[in-house]
């Protein structure tokens, strides 16, 4: 693969500055690198809101409604944004999900805002508790993830690395506040460097081999070991609605009267209701059953399907979690059976 | 007082002499207190009798997983007797499922308590319009995972009213109207009934304050009905005598 990003030097001022200047020509500025919760930081929400209008109907007479957009493509045209300050992982996970908003019929509420958006993410000097990034995302899609990729130069300044022309397209002369430097690449490949060899805070003492752990929860599809593994769970769905891969969503009609409209709204492998059948018969009983749905579809279903695996180590299902749930935990406790596959 | 090593024994005790399946406890995982179901003998000693958990144990009685395991034994603090003692006045538990083991480590409320004492105040002097504004910043960040509803033991229904849509009683969507419909609806339902363990609130991803509205509410109806009667069941107790003015 030939390497096309180019890097570059912009001083924070001159940041603002540009910021000032979009935000004057009608684009939006999303900056979501000061302190906001960890729920927050999350870019899912931009692109895949917990609720969304699809479309409003009315009924106008007998039989008749009338609906709106009869054109999805022109109806869901999304404003111009620049999202500032994501997460490395939050911004390759969008790459992870979207297969399935673009592949076959097309989801144009996600690919449309996609295609309006450039998304910017900042390199993490740390890992978080119980982020493993690192385990997961390909060390050569990492600095890849984001059309732009920040990192402090110093206290005034920020070196950035362009994966793509979509920036220049974007900003046009505005652009010009960045200064061209390719030594930075140094710069760059150092502190992935360092945040790959850090050591990691929740001391993840293990981390199966991708392919073994496909196998192991395959092979364990009818076995005990997810009832066990998810007792702690009360069925929530924090960890899914705060993953930025997590995908399922429900179509809900509104109505009041003569009119209404059907919403795009989030929805979870975690709760009893996801798979309840209209008979009263739920396949997915217990909340063991759940959990080891949330693992195959991650790990073995989405590999199968688009070749990449749905979770990129953000860690966020790990830390939110009311219960203290905890994956890596339960990687680690089957470790024995996963390298024997 | 017993010691925790003479709970641990009699624990032990009651697996060998086969009275009991499983105990819910609290462990300490790497620093975090958390459930913890032992099953075996050998897991006894994962029980920390720290129980500074931010959860109610109380609310996986309501689990068909763990129903299956009746009788078993719980570690409890006041949070979970007062659950406990609430879902057998309301026929959700018989006292035999349950055996409680008390932790002797004391745990103190009275702290997280007293500053919501000064945010309730704060509250209650806001005119309408501005408590309206209060509730209307934090609702809109409410996602509707509906981890509220699972952390509270005194959540029980098996099918919730906010799941149902034929008809909708609830927007299911997480727009202002529909989190206004579902936070106040869980608050309705817990009317006399919250015994104000923050196992909600502690579990609320989108950091909603949702125990100022808890206790706002118990405070209103303990004045409007008297304090709560061990015997009776506030939300389907009735007598041909109470007020009904308001009917039309
Ligand atoms: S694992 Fe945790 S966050 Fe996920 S559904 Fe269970 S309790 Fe909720
Ligand atoms: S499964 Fe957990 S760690 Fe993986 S992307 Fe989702 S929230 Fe992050
Ligand atoms: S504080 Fe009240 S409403 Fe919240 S979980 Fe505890 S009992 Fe339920
Ligand atoms: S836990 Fe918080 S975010 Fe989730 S449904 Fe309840 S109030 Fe909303």
């Amino acid at each position: 693969m030939t390497i096309t990003a180019s890097f570059y030097k912009i001083t924070k001022s001159s940041l603002a500055t540009l910021f000032a200047e979009q935000k004057q020509k009608g684009n939006t500025i999303i900056d979501l690198s000061g302190n906001g919760s960890d729920l927050s930081k999350s870019c899912k929400a931009l692109f895949f809101p917990a609720t969304e209008k699809v479309l409003e109907y009315k009924i106008v007479d007998k039989g008749v409604a009338e609906v709106k957009p009869d054109n999805f493509n022109d109806e869901t045209k999304a404003v111009n944004r620049f999202i500032f300050g994501a997460n490395i992982c939050d911004a390759y996970a969008l790459k992870v999900v979207g297969p399935v908003f673009g592949e076959g019929p097309v989801d144009r509420f996600f690919i449309n805002k996609r295609e309006a958006t450039i998304v910017a993410a900042i390199l993490c000097d740390n890992k978080k508790n119980a982020c493993f990034c690192d385990q997961i995302i390909p060390r050569s899609d990492y600095s890849n993830a984001a059309d732009l990729v920040f990192t402090e130069f110093d206290e005034n300044s920020w070196a950035v690395r362009s994966n793509n022309n979509r920036s220049i397209d974007f900003f046009g002369n505005g652009f010009l506040h960045f200064i061209e430097d390719n030594t930075l690449k140094e710069l760059f490949d150092k502190k992935e460097e360092k945040l790959f060899n850090s050591e990691n805070p929740e001391e993840i003492n293990y981390f199966p081999k991708l392919e073994a752990l496909k196998k192991f929860i395959e092979k364990n599809f009818n076995s005990e070991i997810f009832n066990d593994a998810s007792m702690n769970c009360i069925g929530c769905a924090t960890c899914t609605y705060s993953c930025p891969t997590c995908h399922c969503f429900d179509i809900v009609d509104e109505k009041k009267y003569y009119n209404g409209e059907r919403r795009k709204n989030w929805d979870s492998c975690a709760f009893s209701l996801f798979t309840l059948h209209a008979s009263g018969h739920n396949p997915r009983e217990y909340q063991g059953q759940r959990w080891r749905q949330r693992l195959l579809h991650k790990f073995s279903i989405y590999k199968d399907r688009f070749d990449k695996i749905a979770c990129v180590g953000c860690g966020r299902c790990i830390r939110l979690c009311p219960a203290g749930v905890n994956m890596l935990e339960m990687f680690e406790k089957w470790k024995i059976s996963i390298d024997h596959m | 007082m017993k010691t925790i090593e003479q709970q641990k024994a009699e624990i032990v005790h009651l697996f060998e002499q086969k009275k009991i399946s499983m105990v819910v406890a609290f462990e300490n995982y790497r620093g975090i207190v958390r459930p913890v179901f032992v099953k075996d003998i050998k897991d006894v000693e994962k029980i920390s009798f720290d129980m500074s958990g931010k959860q109610n144990l109380a609310t996986y009685l309501k689990r068909a997983e763990i129903k299956k395991q009746f009788p078993l034994a719980m570690v409890v603090r006041p949070t979970e007797k007062s659950s406990i003692a609430l879902l057998i006045k309301e026929n959700q538990l018989k006292v035999e499922d349950v055996l409680l083991i008390e932790s002797m480590v004391s745990q103190d409320q009275i702290e997280w308590k007293k500053a919501q004492d000064i945010e309730i105040d704060r509250l209650w002097k806001m005119s309408f319009s501005e408590r309206m504004d209060f509730w209307k910043k934090n609702f809109q960040n409410c996602i509707r995972c509906y981890a509220c509803r699972q952390s509270c033991p005194h959540c029980y229904c098996q099918y919730c009213k906010a799941d149902k849509n034929q008809p909708t009683w609830v927007e299911r969507s997480a727009h202002l109207q529909g989190n206004f419909s579902w936070n106040f609806l869980r608050a309705f339902h817990q009317a006399g009934r919250c015994i104000e363990c923050g196992a909600c609130e502690n579990a609320c991803p989108a950091n909603i304050p949702l125990m100022l509205l808890n206790r706002m509410q118990n405070k209103i109806t303990a004045e409007s009905f008297g304090e709560s009667d061990p015997k009776k069941y506030l939300l389907s107790d009735w007598s041909k005598d109470d007020d009904n003015s308001f009917f039309l």
